[in-house]
């Protein structure tokens, strides 16, 4: 009896290691973050709906992007809040902004497909944003307007095997930076949304 | 077929005319190949990754894009006068291009996009992609030989060339062997097609050695062609780069 338990273990965790260590290449190759220029909007990677891994936009006349060395993007899930953090470059520092939507949790990120084409109104009062810039401490931005679309929500498959999530879309909108009212233009975002940055927890 | 059959008697009607006067007729038989210089034909959908960290690269640095026409065929050739003559004849032609990723040969692979419908969206891990085309053709020549000397000439040559694809294969190498199974309807579902014409117009330099009474050697250099025909890869786009043919004429 302690045999066949032993046994069970061992092909239990070979087949652990199998699985994990197939998908740890795949992971890594559409984890990369893939940017391409769009010539249009300098200094913004183009809209793509291939998981690219990129977003950027034009705060004023600065462009907040996500970067090689910085996982671009979480998406943590609270029991009732869902929250997408964009980290990227602006001005120069490392920052994060935090959109937060109450009132809507999926489970898993497969579950994200109920995204596609759907816009959320930023100005609504179950939406919140806030800014963190590298040290400092975070920033609940106010909004004036604005709205962030989804696009495209498609489930990836490679080699007819769930990998991952991508999650496409555009946002802009208007807020206060240190009082003085700002214009967040141009947004794009081109997301791959998997085990390794996809993430629910109930407290 | 009744394309190739026009062809064919097209091509035997053209040798009738200049066999007319025998003396002045010689018979080549020739082989070359041409080194094409492709670049990515971009209806394929190839998720497009770059080095990490290497923002002005493409994705064409990351892949080998190949291209080359290997060829041989017979040809009549008609001598006008002294400098001048003309020919023509049948051409076989096969036609290779493949994408294959730059760091293949330690299991590299690149994503194809295979489908997309709704909500989900199929990526195949590709190694290489690999198509061949068969065509039969007709050349035509003219040919003008300023130098003329007792066992060596010079000689420089335009030819259009007219094919028609009798055959062509593409072969999709899969990271995962288990996905051959799918080689088909991958194809099918992404329906890259190639013109089934294939037109060139090139021009060349060679030098021609009597080797008997009436046996010459033909060495040409082929300058760059200039394709009258577009599309004629699925794969890539090509540029030609030249290349060389050897033939042996016969002096009839």
């Amino acid at each position: 009896m302690e045999k066949r338990r032993y046994i069970h273990f061992v092909a239990l965790t070979l087949a652990v290691a199998a699985i994990m260590s197939s998908c740890a290449y795949d992971s890594y190759e559409l984890s990369k973050t893939v940017f391409i220029p769009d010539y249009e909007n300098p200094g913004l990677p183009i809209y793509s709906e291939w998981g690219y891994n990129t977003f950027g936009m034009y705060v004023d006349r600065s462009t907040f992007v996500s970067t090689d060395h910085i996982l671009p993007s979480k998406i943590i899930v609270n029991p009732d809040t869902f929250n997408i953090r964009l980290s990227g470059i602006y001005q120069s520092v490392s920052t994060t902004l935090l959109i937060s939507v109450v009132g809507y949790a999926p489970r898993d990120y497969p579950d994200l497909i109920s995204l596609n084409d759907s816009t959320i109104n930023l100005r609504d009062d179950n939406c919140i944003i806030t800014l963190r810039k590298f040290s400092e401490e975070a920033v609940k931005l106010p909004i004036i307007e604005g709205y962030i679309n989804f696009k495209k929500a498609q489930n990836l498959y490679v080699d007819k095997e769930l990998t991952k999530t991508i999650l496409s879309g555009t946002i802009q909108f208007k807020t206060f930076f240190d009082g003085e009212p700002v214009a967040i233009t141009n947004g794009r975002f081109d997301l791959g949304i998997g085990y390794e940055n996809f993430y629910y927890y109930t407290r | 077929m009744k394309k190739l059959l026009f062809i064919i008697c097209f091509c035997i009607g053209a040798s009738a005319l200049f066999s007319q006067d025998l003396k002045k007729l010689s018979l080549s038989f020739y082989g070359g190949a041409k080194i094409l210089s492709p670049s990515l034909n971009e209806d394929w959908p190839i998720r497009q990754d770059v080095s990490y960290g290497y923002y002005g690269d493409e994705f064409n640095a990351q892949v080998n894009l190949n291209g080359d026409i290997a060829y041989f065929g017979v040809s009549p050739e008609y001598l006008i006068n002294k400098n001048w003559s003309v020919g023509s004849g049948l051409r076989f032609s096969r036609y290779l291009s493949s994408i294959i990723k730059d760091d293949y040969d330690r299991g590299g692979f690149f994503f194809l996009r295979v489908s997309q419908e709704d909500e989900r969206t199929d990526f195949a891990r590709i190694r290489a992609i690999k198509e061949s085309s068969n065509y039969i053709g007709i050349p035509w020549e003219v040919k003008y030989t300023p130098l003329v000397l007792r066992y060596f000439d010079l000689h420089a040559k335009l030819t259009v060339e007219l094919a028609y694809r009798l055959n062509t294969h593409t072969d999709i190498e899969f990271k995962d062997e288990a996905m051959k199974a799918y080689q088909k309807d991958v194809l099918r579902d992404i329906g890259v097609k190639a013109n089934p014409w294939f037109s060139t117009t090139s021009l060349s330099a060679g030098a021609r050695l009597k080797l008997s009474k009436q046996v010459y050697f033909s060495c040409d250099w082929v300058a760059p062609a200039f394709y009258i025909t577009k599309n004629n890869s699925s794969l890539v786009n090509v540029n030609n780069l030249g290349g060389f043919q050897l033939s042996i004429d016969w002096v009839l």
